[in-house]
């Protein structure tokens, strides 16, 4: 069984984030970058299905700038077996993206296709299902657990109602939540062995995909600055606050 | 917010707040830092936390060990833990030569006061087993060093400096400064003005943008270091002895325990990034990382792992790659900043959290007290100065930091960034094998390697002997000629000059054209600040000679003294003239060749100075020899160096004239007893101790020191200066030994030098005056093994200074 797995490259969610002061978005310049946690939880899936036997292998695929060849390093050096990095622009709007994925599916045509749920930096959580639309496969979202069976796979999703379980036909398209596993890191070694694993990279202009915006940024802010908390001497004059000062009940 | 304080320290990294905390432990509790975001937030938060007991020498002994006591001591003081761990640390050594290197400091740790013990490849596996050995002959293990949370430990202190009075004001951005008529400074945040005597800037990386404000070229680089952290390995077991901090030279890395993990980095010798040293870094980095590069740092991964296999068996956890603010000398910035009054500097550590606070502890009682308790020259911002461009101070502490964990023997000497100062003659001296020291920018021949092989350092006696004693044999049989341009050199004019030097000094200034003296600058305490040959050149001018190093320092403190003084001007001519030193008994008769000035001893006495012509340029000319013997220093307009230098060469060639460098002056010297300024004489020692009192002139109605100095002439000294042969062949004195007698250290070699034309090594130290028994042998500790010595009551060679006089 083939599984590819998609990483995306994002500011190190421990570093504090600067809006540019143009506001025309983030300040990435000497920004320390990271793997998408969820896409981290989405290799890790996919290495598990490997050790226990049942993916051969692991192609791990990035669409984004040269840099992302970076976070398929991590994937690499956690045991993805090969890489793939679509190379475009940073900033392409997910249904660019998921149409991107999609022609690489297209070749590499695996059984099962893990991504993360959503990216931390732009917060969509749309690239999964965009892609299990494009190429008609069957799609579980948020998984917090999956099974192999034969020819199918069963994903536990985290619903608001609780857990649903679902059985997908292969070839499908998983996005993973956060307790769906927990990442294990890469060794020295399997970090500087990863540099000799093999990246192909393609051009994202040459795959004859419609990737112009079409969404338009008008202003990027920083949120404002929380206020600092009060620290009351008894619940009843927390109620007071509340009604008199708040007027929250 | 306060509007007025005694002092404001701007920056809340671990210098600021320990130089926070030490001001008000040295009792100024009316103080403030500003920090503009919150504290740790700049590099002390990223900090590997390393407080290692390995340091280069004694100086950094002490500051080292200081930080390493406080933060086992602080808690209790502060309620703060610090988080500290004291896992001791080894550190290997890959060759004989190197080894020499820990038992040269093995002595002077002991002698500071921490344990510090050789140990053999076999006594290193059973302090930490999972060490591989390859290329290893043993190495040292300090017991007393460990780590600390770099947090807990700022915070700890700055909770210490809180409980004393003193505010901290986080989030508080610093706009500029304006130094006010009063002499004040106003410091201007974003939540209103402060103003306040003194201001120090403990900025760190930003300290070149900060400083920019103020018109001050700070010499920091802001280096890029990385260290790695393993998620729990099998080698650790947190209920046993942590295990010690691993230093491996040839994987230029460190490895100690993290909680379950570990943690490594390398320093990597070729690769080093640096950043920002052409751009500002942004006010908004804080909190804020690089991204790794591993790749870069590969080789030194490799090999760490090679030493360490289990570092490579678990996953790494995390990368921390951020930058620190790195001198050129690998040594911290910490006291007066030149130009300015009270305006001091702390920063540029590449150790942070080791050094911090030691360097507090020392800017503290600079600040407080106006002198602190050891020397601190190596830590006083004056050392560097308007000759280092910033490519030069890139380049060098490019090297620098490259080479940290080489060992340094005596003779190594940095290679970027020279020759910065090259003289008519340098090339000349170079084709004749000259072997370079570089002193502040200007390079000054050690010694003629003749065969060309040029210096192999060691710690034993190094290939440069037989060259230096053909030297040293020149300059007592026939001529020998030295550079000595390094000299820093100040034009002191205006009608007050004399009256003020008479008040800076402590000896008396010639009154006639012509007369000299060697005096000294006294603190107020009444102990060595800088020492100074002045000559008259003319009514109100003198000429004012001093140590290389000390060009800016000493300028400062010249300069900073004048300026109450209207009717005295000083300027630094240091690269206006150059400075040959002619020496031997054929110098009369070499100089008479080319100079129509009288030499003979009634027109040209000794200790006198005359201006002289040589091939038209004119040069002063002092009748001085350190080397002991008839000669001349000639200062020689630097235009002017290549036509006198080839003019003696004409004259002396059929006399024996030779080349000879610093090593030889100094083999002279010790022969003739001569002590050093900056190793007899230092800011720890006064004229009592030293035994210099002849250029001391109690009779003048004062000087800057003399008051300290009568009273403790009265209450007698606890050390003294001695001068010893030392039994021992195969090694030089490097300085730092220890000085034994019925086993127990009682003292300290400062300086020494094989004598070649007497055949003694010889050697000065001080010693503890009620230890020393004078009626019973001591020893001196040479790399490990202890040799018997014996005190000399006078100078080797010529003691009446016959052949000066000659």
């Amino acid at each position: 069984m083939k599984v590819v797995v998609m990483v995306k490259r994002v500011a190190d969610p421990n570093v504090n984030i600067r809006v540019k002061e143009d506001g025309s978005g983030v300040d990435l310049e000497n920004v320390k970058m990271a793997i998408n946690p969820f896409c981290e939880i989405a290799v890790e899936e996919a290495i598990q299905l490997k050790d226990k036997g049942q993916a051969k292998e692991v192609v791990a695929v990035s669409v984004g700038g040269k840099d992302s060849e970076d976070q398929l390093r991590t994937a690499l050096a956690v045991g993805a077996d090969r890489g793939i990095l679509v190379e475009a622009e940073r900033d392409l709007e997910p249904l660019a993206v998921s149409k991107l994925i999609a022609k690489v599916l297209e070749e590499e045509n695996p059984d099962l296709v893990i991504l993360g749920k959503q990216a931390i930096d732009s917060e969509n959580s749309q690239v999964g299902q965009m892609v299990a639309a494009l190429m008609g496969f069957s799609q579980g979202t948020f998984a917090s657990e999956l099974t192999l069976k034969d020819g199918e796979v069963e994903v536990t999703r985290e619903v608001d109602s609780g857990l649903q379980t679902l059985s997908l036909k292969l070839p499908a398209i998983i996005t993973a939540d956060l307790r769906l596993n927990e990442p294990r890191y890469a060794s020295l070694p399997n970090i500087m062995k990863a540099k000799r694993k093999p990246i192909t990279t393609v051009s994202a202009e040459d795959m004859s995909v419609d990737i112009t915006p079409r969404i338009q940024t008008l202003q990027v802010e920083a949120p404002t600055d929380r206020k600092a908390g009060k620290i009351l001497s008894s619940v009843k004059e927390l109620v007071e606050k509340l009604r008199t000062h708040e007027e929250l009940i | 917010m306060k509007s007025h304080v005694k002092a404001v320290v701007v920056g809340g990294g671990i210098f600021g707040v320990s130089s926070l905390y030490h001001l008000a432990k040295e009792g100024w509790d009316d103080i403030a830092l500003i920090e503009k975001g919150e504290l740790t937030s700049g590099t002390t938060w990223h900090a590997a936390g390393l407080c290692p007991l390995f340091t280069g020498n004694e100086s950094f002994a002490h500051l080292h060990h200081y930080g390493v006591k406080l933060y086992q001591s602080l808690e209790e003081e502060t309620g703060v833990p610090t988080g500290w761990h004291g896992c001791g640390g080894i550190r290997l050594a890959r060759d004989e030569n190197e080894l020499n290197w820990h038992k040269y400091f093995a002595d002077v740790a002991n002698r500071v006061g921490y344990e510090m013990r050789i140990l053999t490849p076999e006594q290193i596996k059973e302090l930490n087993p999972h060490v591989e050995l390859h290329g290893c002959v043993g190495g040292s293990y300090s017991p007393d060093e460990g780590h600390v949370d770099p947090n807990m430990a700022t915070n700890s202190l700055a909770a210490g400096a809180r409980k004393l009075g003193a505010e901290i004001y986080r989030n508080t951005f610093v706009k500029g400064f304006e130094q006010l008529s009063s002499g004040e400074w106003k410091v201007m945040t974003d939540k209103g003005d402060i103003t306040c005597e003194h201001l120090v800037l403990a900025t760190g990386f930003f300290s070149k943008q900060v400083g920019r404000w103020l018109d001050l070229d700070v010499p920091f680089v802001n280096v890029v270091h990385q260290y790695l952290v393993t998620e729990a390995s099998p080698v650790t077991d947190l209920s046993e002895k942590e295990l010690p901090v691993l230093r491996d030279p040839a994987s230029c890395s460190y490895v100690r325990q993290e909680q379950k993990g570990l943690l490594g980095g390398p320093y990597e010798p070729d690769s080093l990034q640096t950043i920002y040293d052409d751009k500002d870094v942004e006010w908004t980095f804080d909190f804020d990382l690089l991204e790794p590069d591993l790749e870069r740092v590969e080789p030194w991964l490799e090999k760490m792992v090679e030493r360490f296999p289990a570092f490579g068996e678990v996953g790494i956890k995390k990368v921390i790659s951020g930058f620190i603010a790195h001198t050129p000398d690998l040594s911290p910035i910490v006291g007066p900043a030149p130009d300015h009054k009270n305006l001091w500097l702390a920063g540029g550590s590449a150790i942070g959290i080791s050094q911090g606070p030691g360097c507090g502890k020392y800017l503290a009682q600079w600040m407080v007290h106006g002198s602190v308790e050891r020397c601190a020259n190596f830590l006083d911002p004056r050392r560097f100065g308007s000759i280092y461009d910033s490519e030069w101070v890139r380049e060098r502490t490019v090297e620098v930091t490259c080479d940290m964990y080489n060992q340094h023997p005596p003779g190594y000497t940095y290679k970027s960034g020279r020759p910065l100062i090259k003289t008519d003659i340098y090339d000349n001296q170079k084709n004749k094998g000259a072997v370079f020291e570089d002193v502040l920018g200007w390079e000054r021949p050690k010694w003629f390697s003749r065969d060309g092989e040029g210096e192999k350092p060691s710690w034993s006696k190094n290939n440069s002997f037989e060259s230096v004693k053909q030297e040293c044999l020149a300059v007592r049989n026939s001529a020998g000629l030295t550079d000595l341009s390094a000299f820093s050199k100040y034009m002191v004019s205006g009608e007050d000059a004399s009256d003020w030097l008479n008040g800076i000094f402590a000896n008396r200034m010639p009154e006639k054209i012509g007369g000299m003296c060697l005096a000294h600058m006294l603190t107020d305490d009444g102990y060595f600040l800088a020492e100074m040959t002045i000559t008259k050149l003319e009514d109100n001018r003198f000429i004012l000679i001093g140590p290389s190093s000390a060009r800016y320092r000493d300028l400062d403190l010249l300069s900073k003294s004048a300026r109450h003084h209207d009717g005295v001007e000083v300027t630094d001519v240091t690269t206006s003239y150059g400075c040959l030193a002619l020496c031997g008994p054929n110098s009369r008769q070499i100089l008479s060749q080319i100079t129509n000035h009288p030499l003979d001893n009634a027109s040209f006495p000794w200790l006198s100075s005359r201006n002289i012509t040589i091939k038209g340029v004119q040069v002063i000319a002092l009748r001085v020899s350190y080397a002991g013997e008839l000669g001349w220093e000639l200062h020689i307009p630097i235009e002017g160096m290549g036509a006198v230098y080839d003019a003696l060469y004409e004259a002396g060639g059929d006399l024996g004239l030779l080349d000879f460098g610093t090593y030889a002056l100094n083999s002279l010297r010790m022969e003739k007893g001569y002590w050093a300024y900056g190793t007899e004489l230092t800011v720890e020692m006064t004229p009592l101790e030293a035994g210099v009192n002849r250029f001391i002139d109690l009779n003048k109605p004062d000087f800057v020191g003399k008051r300290a100095l009568e009273e403790r002439k009265a209450k007698g000294v606890e050390q003294k200066l001695v001068y010893m042969e030392i039994d021992v062949e195969h090694l030089d004195v490097i300085g730092g030994e220890s000085i034994y007698q019925d086993g127990e250290v009682i003292g300290v070699i400062t300086s020494g030098a094989y004598a070649h034309y007497s055949k003694k090594t010889l050697a000065f130290g001080y010693v503890q005056v009620n230890e020393y028994k004078s009626d019973q042998p001591i020893q001196v500790r040479m790399l490990g093994d202890n040799f018997s010595a014996s005190i000399l009551t006078g100078p080797v060679y010529d003691p009446s200074n016959t052949k000066l006089k000659s």
